[in-house]
């Protein structure tokens, strides 16, 4: 019997997130994003999601543009010094999608907390802070050895992660060769893991390095490959991160949100709607644009 | 092509924050800071080459290093050329312990050093302004030895007598012993630094105090552009002018692009 493949192509992978899903979304900010993954999502406009994200940016913003969201969960929303971004920033929250205030070491324990299948855990972090009183799931708890209070963190759940990485074998071995940042405890606290890669590579050349592997095969259920699939992010090792895109997106989306939704619905027409697969979504962009992201450029 | 002109208040709150710094501190610098940034950068290329600087979970060291190509694109992962290592973000969240210094920023900053970066308004459901989130602002802050307030825009809008949410905390509503009856490790905020001026905390009150006027500050202004009544000293302490050299690193090396020499806030 042979071992089992786990790559499969981008609409089977889209596939797997339903309405009504909470999705996990990887990486860092604008670094090692999903995008491929994230694009074919949006182009089913998929429903009522939940989103749960590590600091986060236009991507995310996209998904609450297009009323895919149902509730967010992320600790950042930003395009850091490039600019804030539309829907994310405007009066939409608390009425077109709900945000469940979040902090990056609450949302780290509470995914430790699903990953261990314990009822909470610990953490001194948001004490004092508005964030208890802002989102009903966290509650104050006696501390057993009789210290002040702490901040009980429930289990975070996700039907799906979505990760983006370097390179993985045709198993679902994935090294990202850079910075994890949450990917390993999203993937240990998600349902399905689906990775995307800019390369695939054989057993053997996962096999040289095996301490370079970030998930094994354990953490993975499939594998897609979308060469600068984190574009317009950085990709570590591959390219950084488009910042005019951002600002062109960021422009849009403001005018969307101050009532001029035209420019908005143009992007998602170019970049979303018309490419009929991730090459044609690159070929929109242009490779001189890609390869002028080359590391070191 | 060093130009010999004199400091600008915000090179000179760079070269405040180098010199708090010691050598060997680990250091973690955040997105979109540039002055905290440029000071960090300045100490290590100076007096701190063994301080652990992590950037986007990097572990990096610049000492070395020709210049820094640029201040506004720190948390990128560029910065991996000259890391020693990497951790993940759940090992950095759980080793915070051992973190000497922080920075935060905030939409708004109170006088006891509580920040906000979650939104302007009274009702959550219904914010004026919607900010970036926490990051892990309130995590760090609660853990690290000490941290340091960035301030872009000294103005009564930013600088209130009370947030309307609280992301890290300060030192709550005052008191020295805040921050121990909530149990939170941290010392707390130390400095409040802003293109305007320096600040610190009463020892006993924990109300922010003016420390230093940064150059070509003006008291009065400095009084009017805070949104509560900060302590003013009777004797403002001297802070001693940016060296020849400490202005050259940081022209030369540190901040090629002058984000530290423009006017603007």
């Amino acid at each position: 019997m042979s071992r089992q493949q786990l790559v499969i192509s981008l609409p089977e992978a889209a596939a797997m997130i339903k309405d009504g899903n909470s999705v996990g979304i990887g990486g860092f900010v604008t670094t090692n994003k999903p995008m491929a993954l994230l694009r074919e999502i949006m182009r089913l406009r998929t429903r009522n999601l939940t989103i749960i994200a590590p600091p986060s940016s236009m991507e995310v913003d996209m998904l609450l543009g297009l009323g895919m969201v149902e509730k967010l969960i992320t600790p950042y929303l930003g395009a850091e010094a490039i600019a804030p971004l539309g829907p994310f920033h405007s009066g939409w929250a608390g009425k077109k999608f709900s945000i469940e205030e979040m902090e990056l070491g609450t949302l780290v324990a509470g995914l430790r907390a699903h990953a261990m299948a314990v009822p909470f855990i610990p953490t001194r972090g948001v004490v004092g802070t508005s964030i208890p009183s802002l989102n009903p799931t966290l509650r104050y708890v006696e501390d057993p050895f009789g210290g002040p209070p702490l901040i009980a963190v429930p289990p975070i759940e996700m039907d799906v992660v979505l990760i983006h990485a370097s390179q993985a074998d045709c198993y679902g071995n994935v090294q990202h060769l850079g910075a994890t940042f949450i990917d390993q405890l999203m993937a240990q606290a998600g349902k399905k893991v689906i990775v995307q890669v800019e390369r695939i590579v054989s057993s053997e050349e996962i096999r040289r390095q095996p301490e370079n592997t970030t998930l094994t095969s354990e953490y993975v259920d499939a594998v897609v490959l979308t060469p600068y699939g984190a574009h317009p992010m950085a990709s570590q090792n591959h390219y950084r991160v488009d910042a005019e895109f951002i600002k062109e997106y960021v422009r849009v989306a403001k005018a969307c949100v101050k009532g001029q939704p035209e420019l908005f619905e143009e992007f998602v027409t170019k970049y979303l709607d018309n490419p009929h697969g991730h090459a044609a979504y690159l070929e929109t962009v242009g490779l001189e644009r890609l390869f002028s992201l080359g590391e070191g450029a | 092509m060093f130009v010999k002109t004199k400091a600008t208040a915000k090179e000179t709150a760079a070269v405040f924050i180098a010199r708090q710094i010691n050598n060997g501190d680990y250091i973690s610098l955040g997105t979109n800071l540039p002055v905290p940034a440029a000071g960090v950068l300045l100490a290590q290329m100076t007096h701190a080459p063994d301080a652990k600087i992590n950037v986007l979970s990097y572990f990096v060291n610049l000492a070395g290093i020709e210049s820094f190509p640029d201040l506004g694109q720190i948390a990128n992962p560029s910065v991996a050329r000259w890391a020693d290592g990497i951790m993940s973000v759940e090992q950095l969240i759980y080793g915070i312990r051992r973190m000497d210094l922080c920075f935060t920023g905030g939409l708004q900053i109170d006088q006891h050093g509580n920040t906000n970066l979650i939104g302007i308004g009274d009702d959550y459901n219904n914010l004026k302004f919607r900010g970036p989130g926490s990051v892990g602002t309130s995590t760090i802050m609660a853990n690290c030895h000490k941290f340091f307030i960035y301030v872009h825009d000294h103005s009564p809008r930013t600088l209130v007598p009370k947030c309307d949410f609280i992301s890290a905390y300060g030192w709550g509503n005052g008191g020295a012993d805040s921050r121990s009856k909530l149990g939170l490790p941290g010392e707390g905020p130390k400095y409040v630094i802003s293109p305007k001026a320096i600040m610190d905390f009463d020892d006993v009150n924990k109300n922010m105090r003016l420390k230093h006027l940064l150059p070509g500050m003006e008291l009065t202004d400095v009084i009017q552009s805070t949104g509560f009544d900060l302590i003013i000293p009777e004797h403002l302490e001297e802070f001693e002018p940016p060296s020849e050299i400490e202005l050259q690193i940081l022209r030369e090396r540190v901040d090629l692009k002058g984000y530290l020499r423009e006017n603007k806030e």
